[in-house]
This record gives C-alpha cells, structure tokens and sequence, in this order.
C-alpha cells in the first residue's frame, strides 16, 4: 500500500546573510554545540541530585533551557543549511538584496539596509528582503516610484539613492 | 486583583512585579503611601455638578472670569483655585490654598528621598517634594525627563485639566506609582527608534523638532490617585508645555494594568456589542489588549509630530479634541509603517483600529452621562462619522462592519484635514469641521 504523505510541501526559501552575519550565524552555532550543551547536560545533572523531580524547580528551569538550545540549534543548522551569501559588492544601479537604500514615503525620508530575514532589525534599520516594502524595492531604479501595498495598506515609495 | 473604593478617586492595583531589593520595596511603600495622599486634595477640586468643578465660583460666568484675567493673569493659571473675595475674583496658588494637605505628601517623599540608594532618583525625588511646596511643578518635570531610567516611577502633581470644562486650564491633582516593565519598555523604544527615524524631513517653523529627545517607558502601575483614578488613561505624554518639550524633550509613559481594565470594563463589552459574531471570531481578547496598548504607544509617539507652536492659541477650546485626535490618525498612519518592514503583521494592525473603534463607541454611549473625557469623546465620534462618510465603515442596525483598506485610505484624508487645522487653522474652521463630523 502506498504511503500518502500529509505534511504539507515546505517551500525552501534561501537565507540571506551577509558575510558578517554569516560567521555570526556559525560561531553561535558552534557555542550552542560546543558550550552551551555541555553546560546544560551539567545543570540537569546537578537539578536530579536535588532529589524529588516532580517538585524541583531547578531540574524544570534547566530542562526548559535544554529545549530553547536543541531548537535555537535546529534553527541555526536550517539557516546555514540554505543561506547564501550577499556580495559585499553590489550594483548601485538598481536595489539588490545589500543595498542601502534612502526613500521618501509618507512625507518621511528614511535610509536603510536591505537584508535576509535572519539578520533584519527595523529599529537598527536592517530591513528584510521578505517585508512588503523589502519586496516592493528590490529591481527599482534610483527615482522610480513602487507601490507597497499589503491587504490594507498601500503606500508610495519614491527611491532617492542606492548606495 | 484590582481594588477600587467605591466613590474614592483611588485605583490600587496589584501587579506581578519584578524582584527589588529591600531598600527598592521600602521606597515603593513610601511611594505608594504618597500617592494615595493625593485623594482628598482632588476631592476638594472635583466637582462634576458644574463645568467648572471647585476650581471657580459657581456663580462666575466664563466671561466674568476672562474679562478678571486681564487684570489678573494668575485667574487663568493652571495651578491656582479662584474664589470670590468681597466680590472680586482672587487667584489663590494650589501650594498656599491645599499647604496642610501637601505638607505631610512631601514629607513623606523626602524621607524616601533620604533612604532611596539609588542617588539620581533620590535627588529627584527631593524636587519632587520641593515641587508641592512651593508650586514648581514644571521644575520636577524637568527634572523627571532628566533622570535615567530607575526601575521606579512617581508622578505627583497637578497635570491634566480635563476637570475643567468651563475654561479647560485647570490641572488637577493626581499620581502613579509604578514598576519599570522592562521587556515592554524594551519593545516600545524600539518602535520609537523605526518610527521617530524614520521621517527625517526638514521640520516647518511653525513645528517643534523634539524627535531625538523622546523618552519612552512602560510600567506596572502599583496606584493610580487623583484625576486619573478617574481617566485611567492608559498612555500619557509629558509635559504640555511647548518650550519645556522643545528644551528638554518629552516623556511617553504607558501603564499595563490600567490597559488591562479598560480591556475589561470597554473594550471587551463594546466589541460583544457592535461587533457581528462572523468578524469577531476573527480575534481574540489577546490581540485587542495588545491591539489597544500598541495604538495608545503608536498615538502617544505621533504627539511628537504634532507640537505646532501656535494650535493651543489659534484653536483655542478646540484644540484638544483635533490634537488628540490627529495623534491617533497619525498613530494609525505610522503603524502602516511598522506593517511594510515587518515589524507587526496585518493582524495586529487591524486589531489595533478595532480597539480604538470599540474606545470611541464605548466613550460616545458614556458620553450622555460622562463628561469628563468630552475631547476624547468628541474625536472618537469624528472618527466614526469620517468612516461612516467615506464608506470605510458601515452600520446597520447597531451593528458596525469596517473595511480595513478603504480605513487606511480614509485616515490618510483625515490626517490631512486635521494637520492643516494644526499648523495654521483657525477656531472657526475647527468649529465647521467639528459640526460636519462631530
């Protein structure tokens, strides 16, 4: 009898980083393995011999802590699984995923990076490629004009400088 | 739990706080013991009977007490009670006419002045106390946006004139006591640092630039006294006074568990109510508690747009309600903002425009019993009837259905209306459009 497969198809998308976000990325993952496994195998320990596991408060915390590591390890191998990296040097002639960007939206002029998920922060004005106004920017031309629109919100966005 | 006395101005909650250390805990108790000796000065100002409370004569028309403040400045000053002497109109400072009240308040604050180990909120709360004594308010103000953040908070003094109807000038006495939540003030200065940075333009001479001297914090609030037993605002914006914001900045203050009642006292029962049950099930009480904390943040941060020298003046008595209002429109305006770089999802947008829909039904139904929160009222009211007009939101039967894309369009041709009010409107102009829409 045929296996019918009933999880869902995963679109692989690729991971964006930059070279520093890169070696961030791996040096993170080689402290969650190296370190921070070790660390927490040796909390567990000290918490069983506390005795009493279904009331001790400590062995709860570190089995806890145990499960943040294994997933944010998970998480970090997925990211180096796909990622690729973003070329330091990049065309200014249209926005690419690295570019600076200055626009003017909503009678505001705002300057930011365009990066992949991973490595965006809005307020350290990294922006990610995969945001609607990531999406809307990327291929325009310095002085074009791209709509950013979601379902409820639609904004013009006029390209003053790529740098 | 949330404990209010029944008639009393006094609302003492009982939040989940983070560890403090002894001395902290001994500062709060002292602290909290302050606050709540602002109740019977407040009950010696309030007085919902006439427009202008106790602050006034109750047989002094309004003109009789503009033509007096011609001679006599003081009259309409925000701190000073007026009564009639043989006859005459006579202004009476808050620290000489309440000084047997105040007295054992500072009092207590410098003994926490004395033991507090952290030195800077020591010396602040030292001003403080000075401050009722002598009626330099704006000198702890100052003093308030000067200090560093300490992981505790007090506002004692007079601030908000919602009190007065009759001239909107007179401050009353209030407080809070609270508890830095440092994971929300955490996320709330992020959003200030996307949405302040974000519309460097050259600012017109008429507009007050403050962008870069915006503080901003979130706190579990332990009392709340006074006027805002009454209010129970959720968001407040410090100070008022344009040249003290254009000096030395300003202060966006947020409180959870004020925001946690008005969820369960407003929100929650309005969206029952006008809501049908087919859009209802599209959220849950989660995404309006943090729906209505993020409009009162995103509103609280536009204030910073809007410091037009010359509104207050040109506006006159309607200058709250368009200002108040035009920081939420806006507020709303930069949430799209946050929306285009990822940094809240569709969901929390809409969900922030339902809780202030379900505020400003809730405010224009109390409104026929209620008058203390009139300005907020009356722009909630222009908000729905804007809507209505532009086809954004449709009622039938009580029952209120919006469409969240012709909303955006909508607030976008609100805004512009009432930043030209703002920036150069006259009284009359307001006045029209208040008709048209209020």
């Amino acid at each position: 009898m045929t296996k019918i497969d009933v999880t869902p198809n995963r679109v692989k998308k690729t991971v964006y980083l930059t070279a520093n976000g890169l070696s961030e990325a791996k040096a993170e993952l080689e402290f969650f393995k190296n370190t921070k496994r070790a660390q927490v195998a040796e909390l567990i320990h000290q918490a069983r011999e506390y005795g009493d596991l279904a009331e001790n408060s400590e062995y709860d915390a570190a089995l806890e802590e145990q499960a943040m590591i294994e997933s944010r390890i998970s998480e970090l191998e997925n990211i180096l699984k796909g990622a690729k990296v973003i070329s330091d040097k990049h065309t200014e002639d249209f926005v690419v995923i690295g570019s600076t960007v200055k626009i003017e939206m909503d009678d505001g002029i705002d300057e930011f990076t365009i990066v992949g998920r991973v490595e965006a922060d809005p307020s350290e004005k990294r922006i990610s490629n995969e945001s609607p106004l990531g999406l809307a920017l990327i291929g325009a031309k310095k002085g074009e004009e791209v709509e950013v629109a979601t379902p409820i919100v639609r904004y013009k966005c006029k390209v003053l400088e790529i740098k | 739990m949330v404990k209010k006395l029944s008639g009393e101005p006094l609302i003492v909650f009982n939040p989940k706080l983070p560890k403090l250390s002894k001395n902290e805990r001994e500062v709060l108790r002292l602290l909290v013991e302050a606050g709540k000796l602002i109740v019977p000065i407040y009950k010696l100002q309030e007085n919902p009977k006439f427009p202008g409370a106790n602050f006034y004569p109750h047989d002094a028309s309004k003109e009789e007490i503009q033509k007096a403040a011609k001679t006599d400045p003081g009259i309409l000053s925000h701190y000073t009670v007026v009564e009639r002497i043989e006859g005459k109109l006579v202004a009476t400072a808050y620290h000489i006419k309440y000084a047997d009240l105040l007295r054992p308040i500072a009092e207590i604050l410098n003994e926490a002045s004395q033991i507090c180990e952290n030195k800077e909120f020591s010396r602040f709360l030292k001003i403080q106390s000075k401050a009722l004594l002598e009626g330099s308010y704006e000198e702890a103000v100052i003093a308030s946006l000067k200090k560093k953040p300490y992981i505790l908070d007090i506002f004692i003094g007079s601030m908000d004139h919602d009190d007065d109807q009759l001239l909107f000038t007179k401050a009353s006495f209030q407080a809070w006591v609270g508890v830095m939540d440092k994971e929300g003030t955490e996320r709330l200065n992020n959003y200030k640092s996307i949405i302040l940075s974000a519309r460097k333009i050259p600012v017109p001479t008429e507009r007050v630039d403050n962008y870069d001297k915006v503080k901003a914090k979130v706190l579990d609030v332990v009392v709340f006294s006074g006027l805002l037993a009454k209010t129970k605002f959720v968001g407040i914006n410090l100070p008022s006074n344009i040249s003290i914001v254009e000096k030395f900045g300003s202060e966006i203050t947020l409180f959870n568990q004020p925001n946690d009642l008005r969820m369960k006292e407003q929100i929650m029962p309005t969206f029952e109510k006008i809501f049908p049950r087919e859009f209802r099930q599209g959220f849950d009480s989660e995404d309006l508690r943090r729906g209505s904390l993020r409009y009162i943040a995103m509103h609280e941060l536009s204030h910073s747009y809007l410091y037009y020298r010359r509104a207050e003046k040109n506006l006159q008595d309607l200058f709250m309600p368009i200002y108040e209002l035009a920081a939420t429109v806006l507020g709303f305006r930069m949430a799209g903002i946050l929306l285009l770089k990822d940094r809240i999802n569709n969901k929390q947008l809409e969900s922030m425009i339902v809780a202030f829909l379900c505020r400003s039904f809730y405010l224009a139904e109390q409104s026929r019993v209620n008058k203390l929160m009139v300005n907020y009222t009356l722009g909630g009211i222009i908000f729905i009837n804007f809507l209505l007009e532009s086809g954004a939101l449709k009622q039938l039967k009580g029952i209120a259905i919006p469409n969240f894309m012709k909303v955006f369009i909508a607030l976008h041709d609100l805004f512009r209306i009432l930043e030209h009010l703002l920036a150069s409107g006259t009284r009359q102009e307001a006045a029209d459009f208040i008709k048209k829409y209020g």
